[in-house]
């Protein structure tokens, strides 16, 4: 299943790209994670719940950056497991930065494959799922991106 | 699997209270279809099963003094489909509880159930909605009536609360000369769940026109999809082949399908133009018009 997304950010392409590989950062805009470590140089753990409606699954990830452009491409690969569903997800996800004056385009592309209970479950709902979260994604880093520039302005002043 | 206690209620009273002790940690389990599903994959994690079989008083299809049919939450879908009240009061009704799943699931599945689901690929809730049927909730602290269009909020969410318990699904009765249909369309096999299923009733006024049409659309979105706009604009006007085709544009162009083995996003646009069309023909046709034609 490929699953495909863009949207801009208020912010330049290099601050969009910095706050990108701030891990850490970053994925704390993605609803549900928690337990981020770093193993090495390019390689992190972490694990996500997915909530929909009643329903809910919890994977442990490994998230390998497996290209890494700066500051216009960035190749991620997700390996996840579901001990509960007995589900495992793998993803590849491709994401492109374009400068847009001020402004980034980030396009995306996930190319998901689900095995388990969680894929006979509903590949339908998954993919409206991911369309929520990346805008709660969005919303964050934009949020996050703002309040940096707020504190960055205050350091320059 | 989760690990979970059940328990037998016999009365509502006694559900209440386990519901409201329990909250999150307890599932009302009904006809266990979708439940059971869910369980053994390991995506709902209740300690309390709450079954619903002994609790008396939930199952029943009864008219009330306004006309209204009542269903009681309890009642078995196969129970709708062979009840001579509802052929005679709500054809429509039954003719829609008929097309879901298989007879094997609609001796086991219950009205409530199936609302309370909030599955997106699923027949009943786009007619209920298109009749302004009321989903009645109680909870130790309120009684309401929601009405099905506002019932389904996205994927399995309903606005129910965890301590609340649907008892009945209340369907007001249509005019005589109303017309009322649900078209169903299957893509894969005839036990499939619809790739898309348009509800439709058209009601006749005394010059010929139209003195309201409701058109939605259930399978192609989290929740059933009704066009308020389209349908006012339609409102007072003759039912010709251009207005449905109107409304039938509109609607295709005013929804933005989901994607699964069914059909994709740019097939179900298609078929939503193809079976809105269907659905009001075939809903022109139910209703009576004659001597009455603008």
């Amino acid at each position: 299943m490929i699953i495909s997304q863009e949207f801009t950010l208020n912010a330049p392409r290099e601050r969009v790209w910095d706050f990108f590989l701030d891990v850490p950062r970053s994925s704390a805009c993605m609803a549900g994670v928690e337990e981020v470590t770093q193993v090495d140089e390019k390689t992190y753990r972490g694990r996500i719940q997915v909530k929909v409606g009643p329903l809910r699954a919890g994977f442990s990830v490994t998230v390998e950056l497996s290209e890494v452009q700066p500051p216009e491409r960035l190749v991620l690969q997700v390996q996840g497991d579901d001990r509960a569903t007995g589900s495992l997800v793998h993803a590849v996800v491709t994401a492109a930065l374009q400068p847009q004056g001020e402004r980034t385009l980030v396009s995306y592309q996930m190319d998901l494959s689900i095995r388990g209970a969680l894929g006979r479950f509903g590949g339908t709902v998954i993919q409206d799922v991911a369309r929520k979260m990346t805008a709660q994604f969005v919303e964050c880093v934009e949020r996050s991106l703002a309040a940096q520039a707020g504190f960055d302005g205050r350091q320059d002043g | 699997m989760a690990e979970f206690a059940v328990v037998e209620p016999a009365t509502v009273d006694e559900v209440l209270d386990l519901l409201a002790r329990y909250g999150e940690e307890a599932k009302p389990v009904a006809g266990g279809t979708w439940l059971a599903l869910v369980l053994r994959q390991g995506l709902l994690w209740p300690s309390l099963l709450v079954s619903l079989r002994r609790v008396s008083g939930l199952a029943g299809i009864t008219v009330d003094e306004v006309g209204n049919l009542r269903l009681g939450a309890m009642t078995r879908l196969r129970s709708i489909e062979t009840s001579p009240l509802v052929w005679e009061r709500l054809p429509v009704v039954a003719e829609t509880y008929r097309e879901v799943a298989n007879v094997r699931v609609r001796y086991q599945a219950t009205v409530g159930g199936n609302l309370c689901d909030a599955d997106y690929a699923s027949d009943p809730p786009a007619l209920l909605t298109a009749l302004d049927a009321r989903v009645i909730a109680v909870s130790q602290r309120r009684w309401r009536a929601i009405p099905v269009r506002d019932f389904i909020l996205g994927h399995y969410q309903t606005v129910l609360e965890p301590d609340e318990l649907v008892t009945e699904v209340v369907v007001p009765a249509l005019p005589p000369d109303a017309g009322a249909v649900y078209v169903k369309y299957r893509t894969r096999s005839h036990e499939d769940r619809p790739c898309i299923g348009v509800a439709a009733v058209v009601v006749p006024d005394a010059e010929g026109r139209l003195a309201r049409a409701e058109v939605v659309v259930g399978a192609v979105a989290e929740r059933p999809q009704r066009l308020p706009e389209v349908l006012d604009a339609v409102r007072g006007r003759a039912l010709d082949d251009a207005s449905i085709g109107e409304v039938a544009e509109r609607y295709a162009a005013g929804i933005d399908p989901l994607s699964d083995l069914r059909g994709s996003a740019w097939y179900r646009s298609e078929m939503i133009r193809v079976f809105v069309e269907r659905a009001l023909r075939a809903a022109r046709e139910r209703a009576q018009w004659e001597g009455r034609q603008p």
